[in-house]
């Protein structure tokens, strides 16, 4: 209990600091970690670290209370966010109709204690992963290219041709060198007991933590933005300008040989399904980059383009979050869904540049740490700067001997991947040991022994205070034309059971951010912005991908879909829950269950029970259960909000998240009462409403706000047609409930009051509920904004048409007209019934052609492609 | 041997096809054995674009995209090839398996680099338990590599029964070995697993072997001619280098079979392999024919 750690922050949490500590009492620290370890704010002597002095001073004066009440901030603002990364579970399959529920959701937890590191020892970090991209650099060129590496004996053939990610059809066999493949780069550092940082694991597929970290530093602004200032923080922001500038760099020169004035980047990500989707709407941001996923690219020529709603548009760069192998079905594994048919082609053509370069998670293979040094030798002329923790390829005699010698002090791991669990010799029963050591020597050259390292810690808020804990650091490096950069800081990270080889984003743990101090006060200077052309203004995005806009239109039929359900619910239990239905009741139940049959929410059979029956109270109460109607139109909402994501501001999705999250939580479950499902209605219709109201009112009024928009027309004037047609099955029989209900659920009772009292006529209640444009709930308003919508999408042309829209209201007028007496027989009533009820049955099938029609112009090419000779 | 060579593949579509895009290892290449005469792929429809290259093997492949909509593709290689007779070393005479093993292994860093890529395992040629055992038997301690491959090519030859309807084309090593049965690409994959399995190189060849004559029996033919065939080399040490053996017709390939690629498995080096959008279910049909020129 007596750590120095712990007695020297008490102290400077209660007074001031840099008092020295009593000496260690015990080898190991309170949680298990062993005394040797470095610490990175206490010097051996137990005095406070210069460049700590100025956080220190802040953290007292919060006290513990303080920093918990700060702790507690910052979690509520990243859940507000919706900051998370996915548990990373591909479903097996996605196609079919029912969208597969999303991956459970991790909130990111960030440590309200970041890890501070002084100018001079981060210069030493900088030079080191500088140099160390370089070599990894050159390293994938040659192994992609000539392979002189491996006639050399300075690669181990098997650790290229044994390796998963040495993508054979990404090599040049042309002779022509490879270009830059490794544009961005992260290692994962531990500083051991002497004090030396060295590299844990390099990560060079598409590595992750670049947003996070940014993410990260914006929170650590609002809750200790004076600190920052005060410790003369460096700021990341530079990082991301660099990079930004360096992707359209990449683009590929035009023909006449000069660069694209404003080249088009996408950020190509394999969708929410993976454990950083949040990171990639984040950096696509950032960057500037089109959000895109393989099915919204297609190869054409050579060339790789976008599929708008516009048309196809050319891309220059693609940045890349997909893990090489997927990237093209035709090419490289035929079972991807992910990626683009052809693009390997495209780059090969040198059409477009793909950052990083495809294969180019070759040289994260932990083995290669026993090789690198002899290779900067050999590569670069220089000895290796940064070293990375001490490693035996057991595919060699003499390093298996030293693996066995000292089985005891190693962590084994898979030689090629990092997706693999390390596993620590010392924890082992002897049993197990030695049917490891067997398993080792009869695959030697499948695994690497590393030596066990004592990481080192750092303050963190533990439950009880701040406590020493042990840390990784996580940097990032991105090319700066010939050159690299390093991320000022970045990501920290506390691994879970003091295991720093099981730190991967995917098994979690908390984050912390790192501060660097700045060297002097000179400001950042970042190239890039200044050189880039003035923009012509513009006041539309105009080139919305057909995938999005295809989610959109199915996000905004849903959210409608919702309310109307919510409301004919609404409307037959409130008939039900009262202690006593009377007959009038019964038959406007029965109306009600109708028109929910006819919307596909209550199946036949209970939707004709009598309502005062059990299986009809059952049923009523089960529809948003998983197998229903609305229980999967509240998953598609999940779903399609999380897809579109990319879409809608920060505060917008706060909103979404929030409302979605409130809507998961009190789901009636299968067995829940009427009422709890009368409360849950009411709930829905809320949602629904704010919904609306926020993208009503924050949505630029282009095509994407065009689709959501018209997909809630639409499905909203199929309800119209739909209620209003289950509502004249009894006109003439008891025509005032059909009026009744047709008002109540298109919530124009009121309107219809304040119009004309209580007294209830079939032309004025037709004439509110279909021909009445300025009633936002008839039918005639739909059909008006729909064609105005359709008239300004960029198709306009194509059916379906604006006109066509307008033309599905017509017949209304005159069928309306005919109501328009003072007397109506009970027979004549019936008749007229009929009528109506054809046309409306009419005009809604016609309004199903319209979106198919839309659909056919323009998500016709969101098909998913199919791959044969290969995989069938 | 002298030959002219036509492979045709019809794929018919239930419906259209809007967009597809293939590749193709089709074209014959020249080797130390094999000099192509003429070669032709042509495509119906026709390609706007079809550009070749060589693949990491060093094999010839083309891709196409047929970007007009169509209910049928037919790809057609007309060929012609002289193919000589292999002096085939006595089998008695070459290096124990072991030697060969080892000089693979090389302690981490094989001389023979380019060849130790065939040691390690590929996705469809992975060995399963039973197949390590199997190979045992033939694998002797001390025992020269091509007599045991030889040995091992006759057992398969004599264990497993030649069966279209036995297996498809994603069968796994570890079912053909259950069922003992298959086709001339599951013979070939389970041979290249159970070789591998023990540090040897094996590659899977694609090609074509002599079709029937005239003047032979019916019946008496070789196994694999009415489609393309597929086949096996191992790697019998430096002098020896790459032979070939055909498990399917317990052979040593010689101036009966025409090499169209190689690779480490059938996925490397697929003849047709395509990704369409649309189209539905399909159809395919295939014609070889390898005539001799007398």
């Amino acid at each position: 209990m007596n750590s120095p750690l712990q007695a020297t922050v008490s102290a400077a949490m209660s007074s001031s600091a840099a008092q020295p500590a009593p000496a260690p009492a015990s080898s190991r620290l309170p949680n298990g970690i062993p005394a040797e370890a470095y610490d990175e704010m206490v010097t051996g002597q137990g005095l406070i670290r210069g460049h700590w002095q100025p956080l220190l001073a802040t953290l007292s004066e919060l006290g513990p209370a303080g920093l918990a009440e700060r702790a507690e901030r910052g979690r509520q603002y990243l859940e507000d966010e919706g900051v998370t990364y996915n548990l990373y579970e591909l479903p097996d399959g996605t196609g079919g109709a029912i969208a597969p529920p999303l991956p459970e959701q991790r909130p990111w937890r960030l440590d309200p204690v970041p890890v501070l590191l002084s100018a001079e020892e981060w210069a030493g970090i900088e030079a080191g992963l500088i140099q160390r991209a370089h070599l990894l650099d050159a390293l994938l060129r040659d192994l992609y290219g000539p392979m002189t590496l491996l006639q050399e004996q300075r690669v181990p053939p098997a650790l290229v041709y044994g390796h998963r990610d040495f993508l054979r059809a990404a090599r040049r066999t042309d002779g022509k060198p490879q270009g830059r493949m490794l544009q961005h780069y992260a290692a994962e550092l531990v500083r051991g007991p002497d004090g030396i940082w060295r590299v844990i694991a390099d990560r060079s597929q598409a590595p992750a933590g670049a947003g996070y970290a940014l993410q990260n530093r914006r929170v650590m602004s609002r809750l200790l933005g004076q600190a920052l200032r005060q410790c003369r923080v460096r700021p990341l922001n530079a990082y991301f300008e660099y990079w930004q500038a360096d992707l359209g760099n990449r683009a590929p020169k035009l023909q006449s040989g000069v660069q694209p004035d404003n080249p088009r980047v996408v950020l190509l990500t394999p969708g929410p399904y993976n454990e950083a989707y949040f990171e990639h709407i984040y950096l696509a941001r950032e960057l500037g980059a089109t959000l895109v996923e393989g099915a919204d690219l297609t190869m054409r020529e050579g060339r790789i383009f976008l599929k708008t709603l516009a048309g196809l548009e050319p891309v220059d760069v693609i940045m890349r979050r997909l893990d090489g192998e997927w990237c093209d079905p035709l090419e490289l594994r035929a079972d991807s869904t992910l990626g683009v048919v052809g693009l390997m082609q495209a780059v090969r053509d040198g059409h477009v540049s793909v950052s990083n370069a495809i294969g180019s998670g070759l040289a994260g293979a932990p083995a290669l740490h026993a090789f690198l040094p002899k290779l900067s030798q050999r590569l670069m002329g220089q000895d290796l700067s940064m070293p990375s923790i001490a490693t035996w390829w057991c595919g060699q005699s003499y390093a298996l001997k030293e693996v066995e010698n000292n089985f005891d002090k190693m962590v084994v791991r898979g030689a090629y991947g990092l997706n693999d669990q390390p596993i620590v010799v010392a924890s082992l029963p002897d049993a197990e040991k030695v049917s490891l050591l067997a398993q080792l020597k009869a695959h030697p050259a499948d695994y690497v022994a590393q030596e066990r390292i004592v990481p080192s810690v750092s303050p963190g808020l533990g439950e009880n205070g701040l406590e020493p804990q042990p840390i990784l650091l996580r940097v990032q490096v991105v090319a700066d034309g010939d050159d690299y950069v390093v991320m000022p800081g970045g990501l920290a990270r506390v691994p879970a059971h003091n295991d720093p080889f099981g730190a991967t984003l995917q098994r979690g743990g908390v984050n912390k951010d790192v501060w660097v101090v700045a060297k002097d006060q000179s400001p950042t200077v970042i190239r890039g912005s200044s050189t880039r052309q003035r923009l012509a203004l513009r006041r539309s995005s105009g080139t919305l991908q057909s995938r999005v806009a295809d989610d959109l239109f199915w996000l905004g039929r849903s959210v409608e879909r919702l309310d109307d359900g919510a409301r004919l619910l609404r409307a037959v239990l409130s008939r039900l829950v009262g202690e006593f239905a009377s007959a009038r009741d019964m038959v406007e139940m029965a109306v009600l269950a109708r028109a929910l049959a006819r919307c596909g929410i209550l199946d036949q059979r209970a939707a004709a029970a009598p309502p005062d029956s059990a299986l009809f109270a059952g049923s009523i109460t089960r529809v948003c259960s998983s197998g229903q109607l609305l229980g999967q139109t509240l998953d598609g909402i999940e779903r399609l909000a999380a897809v579109s994501r990319h879409r809608f501001s920060a505060d917008m999705w706060r909103m979404f998240n929030h409302l979605l999250g409130e809507l998961r939580q009190s789901r009636p479950t299968a067995n829940g009462d009427a009422d709890a499902m009368l409360e849950f209605c009411d709930q829905m219709i809320r949602a629904t409403a704010a919904i609306a109201g926020m993208l009503s009112e924050h949505m630029t009024r282009g095509s994407g706000w065009r689709f959501i928009d018209f997909g809630r027309r639409l499905e909203r004037a199929v309800f119209i047609t739909r209620s209003v047609s289950a509502a004249t099955t009894v006109l003439g029989a008891s025509s005032d409930s059909a009026f009744r209900i047709a008002l109540e659920v298109s919530d124009s009772t009121l309107t219809y009051r304040r119009r004309y009292r209580a007294s209830l006529q079939a032309s004025a209640v037709f004439d509110l509920l279909l021909l009445d444009a300025s009633n936002p709930h008839a039918l005639a308003f739909q059909l008006h904004a729909m064609a105005q919508h359709l008239d300004a999408m960029p198709n306009s042309e194509a059916p379906p048409r604006g006109s066509d829209c307008l033309a599905l209201a017509r017949p209304f007028t005159d069928l309306v007209a005919l109501f328009d007496r003072d007397e109506i027989s009970r027979e004549e009533m019936v008749q007229l019934a009929a009528r109506l009820r054809g046309s409306l049955d009419a005009a809604g099938d016609a309004l199903m052609d319209v979106s198919d029609q839309l659909s056919r112009t323009y998500f016709s090419h969101v098909q998913v492609a199919r791959s044969f000779g290969f995989g069938s | 041997m002298r030959y002219r060579l036509r492979h045709t593949t019809s794929y018919s579509y239930s419906w259209a096809v809007d967009i597809s895009h293939h590749m193709l290892h089709l074209a014959l290449p020249d080797l130390p054995r094999q000099r192509v005469k003429t070669c032709t792929v042509s495509t119906s429809p026709s390609a706007g674009r079809m550009s070749e290259q060589q693949d990491h093997f060093g094999n010839r492949v083309a891709y196409l995209t047929l970007g007009e909509s169509h209910t049928r593709f037919d790809v057609e290689l007309r060929a012609e090839v002289e193919v000589d007779p292999v002096q085939a070393p006595d089998a008695d005479s070459t290096p124990s398996w072991e030697s060969v093993r080892d000089m693979l292994a090389g302690d981490g860093f094989p001389v023979p680099v380019a060849e130790s890529e065939f040691v390690h395992d590929s996705p469809m040629a992975l060995p399963s338990d039973e197949a390590l055992q199997y190979v045992l038997t033939s694998f002797t301690p001390g025992r020269p590599v091509l007599a045991a491959a030889r040995d091992l090519t006759a057992r398969i030859f004599r264990d497993f029964r030649y069966d279209p309807a036995a297996t498809e084309i994603f069968t796994p090593v570890a079912v053909v070995m259950q069922k003992r049965a298959g086709v001339c690409q599951d013979f070939a994959h389970l041979e290249i697993a159970m070789l591998r399995g023990l540090g040897l190189a094996a590659r899977y060849v694609s090609g074509y072997i002599r079709t029937l004559r005239a003047t032979d029996a019916p019946g008496s033919g070789l196994r694999g001619a009415d489609a393309s065939h597929a086949w096996i080399s191992v790697w019998c040490g430096p002098a020896h280098g790459w032979i070939d053996l055909d498990p399917t017709n317990n052979l040593i390939c010689s101036d009966e079979h025409v090499t169209a690629a190689i690779g480490r498995d059938y996925g490397d080096i697929s003849p047709v392999r395509g990704v369409v959008l649309g189209g539905g279910p399909h159809r395919i049909g295939v014609a070889v024919e390898l005539v001799p020129l007398l």
